[in-house]
């Protein structure tokens, strides 16, 4: 749903969940994989702000813009992954210990991001273009370097790389038919006893599971 | 405008990125006031978030998604109301989770990660002017009309184009979330 906003707000949703993957993939061994998500992250943001550019915003609301995106892809790693979880049960983990070091990274690396957008004793908020990506591309870069790290000390091989489940079960997967069965989670949920325990109650992996049946 | 004139609009200034809508209709079921957008059939294959589970992204769909979210954010004839009622639902999750759960990771004497050692090194002071300031930018912001769901499940691809689901009432999110957040609000938001 549309909603009226900040301009780079959603340049900076479509950022979290490739750099969900990029640190997961480091964490499997798979550093390579990085490769093109890296580019389609670059490409998005260059390409973004040229148009922004173009509609007239002079260098330093390219800087607001850039930095606004920033937060909000912070915003979507500590809020939408790490406290509440979600999105995170089609990575391609090897175990839950995985799966939670990669929340666990979100949280730290959104809080980060958040601090870029929000916090002008971190970054001034003279700072240009160029030196918001610097750090942003730093703090991104320092999180997947420490997820190769986890791997290498670790003594689990380098397994061949996982096909998206969803691919695997050859069909598209339509939210359509996750809308009802969220509807009906969603009766479970208590805003206001929001925690982890709450969050793992409306579990989607038990929502696929149905929907699968549904479609079949 | 409505969600329906807005997707339509930027069907026609980015063709092959969004969905053509058909019709807006009113539905009246079980007493639930409900609204049924009917679109073009979608050409695209399948949800784009596979190309980064796999780690094999296609380099021609950025530039698409990154023009259609510039064309839409530059818009310039905008209401600055624009489906401003959907955000009481998002507030809410920000005073029952996002702040007590800020608050707690930065107050807590017993870190259990890494997300909390960093949250509490920096002290509630900060990470609450950080969240308050966040919060404040989603309340008040009305810069431009956003898609607020540009996240890659919420994105389909074809092989040399991709496509944006700019659709309000369809769910097209696989996750609580979107879902959630449309199931509170979608019946007060649009106009037919």
């Amino acid at each position: 749903m549309s909603i009226t906003g900040s301009k780079g707000r959603d340049l900076g949703w479509a950022i979290p969940f490739p750099i969900m993957c990029m640190v997961t993939h480091a964490l499997n061994g798979h550093i390579e994989s990085n490769e093109s998500i890296e580019l389609h992250i670059n490409t998005l943001i260059d390409i973004y702000l040229s148009r922004m550019a173009d509609a007239g915003n002079t260098p330093s609301e390219l800087a607001a813009i850039l930095r606004t995106g920033v937060g909000w892809t912070g915003w979507f790693m500590f809020l939408i992954f790490y406290m509440l979880g979600f999105m995170t049960e089609f990575l391609p983990v090897e175990s839950e210990v995985s799966k939670d070091r990669v929340i666990d990274s979100m949280g730290v690396l959104g809080m980060k991001l958040l601090r870029v957008a929000y916090d002008t004793n971190y970054i001034p908020e003279s700072a240009g273009v160029d030196e918001i990506r610097k750090v942003f591309n730093s703090l991104v870069e320092e999180e997947v370097t420490r997820a190769q790290y986890v791997f290498a000390s670790g003594t689990s091989k380098r397994k061949p790389r996982k096909s998206s489940m969803l691919r695997s079960a050859n069909r598209r997967l339509s939210d359509t038919e996750l809308l009802y069965l969220a509807a009906e989670s969603m009766k479970r949920l208590s805003i206001a006893e929001d925690t982890l325990q709450n969050t793992k109650q409306v579990s989607i992996s038990e929502d696929i599971e149905n929907s699968t049946e549904l479609l079949q | 405008m409505n969600e329906y004139e807005i997707t339509k609009t930027i069907s026609s200034l980015i063709p092959g990125c969004v969905v053509p809508p058909i019709a807006l209709l009113d539905i009246n079921h079980n007493d639930e006031i409900m609204k049924l957008l009917i679109t073009e059939w979608s050409k695209a294959s399948e949800q784009f978030c596979h190309q980064f589970i796999e780690g094999s992204v296609d380099p021609r769909i950025a530039p698409k998604i990154a023009e259609t979210l510039a064309v839409l954010n530059t818009i310039r004839d905008f209401d600055p109301n624009f489906n401003v009622t959907s955000k009481s639902s998002v507030l809410d999750l920000f005073s029952n989770t996002y702040i007590p759960r800020a608050q707690a990771a930065s107050t807590t004497d017993n870190p259990k990660n890494r997300t909390e050692v960093y949250c509490s090194s920096l002290g509630e002071d900060v990470v609450m002017r950080i969240v308050n300031a966040n919060i404040e930018d989603y309340k008040s912001r009305r810069d431009c009309l956003n898609h607020a769901d540009a996240h890659g499940k919420s994105s389909d691809k074809m092989c040399t184009s991709c496509v944006l689901f700019y659709i309000p009432l369809t769910h097209l999110c696989s996750h609580h979330i979107c879902s959630h957040l449309m199931l509170i609000s979608y019946a007060q938001s649009l106009t037919p």
